[in-house]
């Protein structure tokens, strides 16, 4: 196990350098650079001389491949540089962005979790009569419903008519959280209510189902120790997924709410050509990537031995 | 007797159930062409230029002139939602078409070759898996210049692993059938078995999954675009729209409503053709057939 695990880590080395070596790549190919997106923003014309003469101080006058080398190296010796905006440590900055984001990613997980597990049941065991279409009906409609428009019409409806949580921010107390959780957990929860109905009725179906059903084991018993328990597998893996994605920052629900996490921190940085801060986004999507992967191949080992691990690599 | 009765009832019920999915698809189809009809001929049936600027009836709220009221320079919001649809749908569908069709062929190729060639390509996938789109953006916008095509450009590069991943699985399992084996033995090149004997059987599954990307990518797109990496003002976009009205939303939240509810019903459209073009080639996972009769 052991083993396996560090073989798996291992694979991090080439994805971290492949990644970083396309992002730097590509923002060489972006039109504009920090420094263009540093003084453009500030009044008046600056001349080409301060430009070029602040172009040499971040190093960005070097050709491309000493300026990767340069970043590389600062990196292994654990030195990720210094943001070309705001002059602080990248990687301290990038920390201290995380714990909004964790927040966030733990409320919308526990919501969704709350919602779709007893409703995709319910849904499920009441299949095809009213329960399931009503409930299918809204995970449709939420499956559908893209992340920004939901944030504003939660703001228009809960923030500004109803006045019940502010509008942006993360420094408004648990009520601050409400909307972006919200926002987050009506499509997931959508998505794993009918996840969770397919699941458990495809394991509903199932001989074991109608064995245990015979020998006049209570249906209860039968949902929850044998086809909830069989239905796990599926839906820890997709949520080990989402999880995932959550913790990688969501862009556009975090610059919405002014939430102040990795997601916001990235496209801040994007538009401002911070190439290093850049690059700890881009770092930190790839060893999400790699961890979750691993995570979800243990989780399936454990939830099901028959499954072997060496095979996959 | 009796089981001969049987037998009939559940042809008929089954008959009935078939009938029913194949319905669902013509409506869903049906409604999807007229949606791509009124794309196509965008230009043609709006009531204003999407684009002409009238400073004196900004912000405007619906009314029988404007029914979905104006934006804040004056433009009519309905015109806007209609060229809009164009650019929107042109959009998601020409992504999912190049990803589909590249992701496949990669897909096949590494599956049917396996090897070192194939662990190598795989790992390149996991590098653009991992990237974010974002990324992707900007740096196509520096390339290409901006507009909605870099969006296209941008997602296509990291969701093309998702369909190769799945042609990959598929041909893996196809490859190993005896009919394959006496393909070879009869003389079938590399290229023949490819596309004569394994792209036909896997077609079922990756146009299941291009059907139901269709409204993902479509929400992705305008995701891309309401962060100002994707469709450039003036041109009407839903996500830029949106972007676009967010400051008024206290005062014109028709601004954000007529596009939100636009991709909204657009991409519930094509999630419901998804679903039933899966019913229709994959019986397999059909959610119907109650459980309790069984």
């Amino acid at each position: 196990m052991k083993k396996y695990i560090g073989k798996r880590l291992l694979q991090l080395i080439p994805i971290i350098l492949g990644i970083t070596l396309l992002s730097f790549t590509l923002m060489q190919t972006a039109a504009g650079d920090a420094v263009d997106a540093l003084y453009d923003n500030a009044s008046g014309a600056v001349s080409e001389q301060i430009k070029a003469e602040k172009r040499a101080e971040l190093g960005l006058d070097q050709p491309f491949v000493i300026q990767y080398t340069t970043w590389l190296g600062g990196m292994i010796t654990g030195d990720m540089g210094v943001s070309y905006i705001s002059n602080k440590p990248v990687f301290e900055t990038y920390i201290s962005k995380l714990p909004a984001t964790i927040a966030l990613t733990l409320t919308s997980i526990l919501l969704t979790v709350l919602v779709a597990i007893p409703f995709g049941i319910l849904s499920a065991v009441r299949q095809n009569r009213f329960t399931d279409y009503l409930i299918r009906f809204f995970s449709f409609i939420g499956n559908s419903l893209p992340g920004f428009f939901v944030s504003l019409l939660l703001i228009y409806f809960l923030a500004l008519r109803l006045k019940l949580f502010p509008v942006m921010g993360s420094g408004g107390g648990w009520k601050s959280i409400v909307l972006p959780t919200l926002t987050l957990a009506i499509a997931m929860a959508s998505k794993y209510t009918r996840q969770v109905r397919t699941t458990v009725l495809e394991e509903l179906n199932k001989d074991y189902v109608l064995g245990a059903r015979a020998r006049g084991i209570k249906e209860p018993v039968v949902l929850y120790a044998s086809v909830l328990k069989a239905s796990m597998l599926t839906i820890v893996t997709l949520l080990a997924l989402s999880i995932g994605s959550l913790l990688g920052g969501t862009a556009i629900v975090e610059s919405i709410f002014m939430w102040d996490g990795v997601g916001k921190l990235a496209v801040d940085s994007i538009m401002m050509r911070d190439y290093p801060m850049i690059q700890a986004y881009v770092i930190w999507m790839a060893l999400i990537y790699v961890i979750v992967n691993l995570i979800t191949d243990i989780l399936y080992h454990y939830l099901d031995p028959r499954i072997r691990l060496e095979q996959e690599v | 007797m009796e089981s001969t009765i049987i037998n009939s009832i559940t042809v008929r019920v089954h008959r009935k159930k078939k009938d029913c999915t194949m319905m669902k698809f013509y409506v869903f189809l049906i409604l999807v062409i007229l949606l791509l009809l009124v794309a196509a001929f965008a230009p043609q049936i709006v009531p204003y230029d999407p684009c002409a600027q009238d400073l004196m009836n900004a912000l405007q709220p619906p009314s029988a002139e404007h029914p979905f009221g104006t934006d804040r320079y004056g433009r009519d919001m309905l015109s806007r939602v209609v060229m809009g649809a164009q650019t929107t749908i042109y959009a998601a569908l020409l992504l999912v078409g190049i990803i589909t069709v590249f992701g496949t062929l990669v897909g096949i190729f590494c599956g049917y070759k396996g090897g070192k060639i194939d662990s190598l390509i795989m790992r390149i996938s996991d590098v653009f898996l991992a990237f974010p789109g974002m990324v992707f953006a900007i740096a196509v916008a520096g390339v290409l210049g901006g507009g909605i095509n870099n969006a296209v450009v941008a997602l296509a590069c990291i969701s093309w692993p998702k369909f190769a991943r799945l042609a990959r699985g598929q041909a893996l399992s196809v490859k190993t059938m005896p009919y394959i084996a006496a393909a070879k033995l009869s003389g079938s090149g590399p290229l023949k078995i490819v596309f004569k004997h394994i792209l036909p059987n896997i077609t079922g599954p990756i146009l299941v999954t291009a059907t139901l990307d269709i409204g993902t990518m479509m929400m992705e797109l305008a995701g891309l675009s309401f962060l100002g990496l994707g469709a450039m003002p003036p041109i009407a976009e839903w996500g830029s729209m949106m972007s676009d009205g967010r400051s008024m939303l206290q005062t014109a939240p028709w601004v954000i409503l007529a596009p939100g509810c636009a991709i909204f019903i657009t991409v519930m459209l094509f999630n419901l053709l998804g679903d039933t073009v899966r019913d229709v080639l994959d019986p397999k996972t059909k959610r119907s057939g109650n459980w309790r009769k069984k």
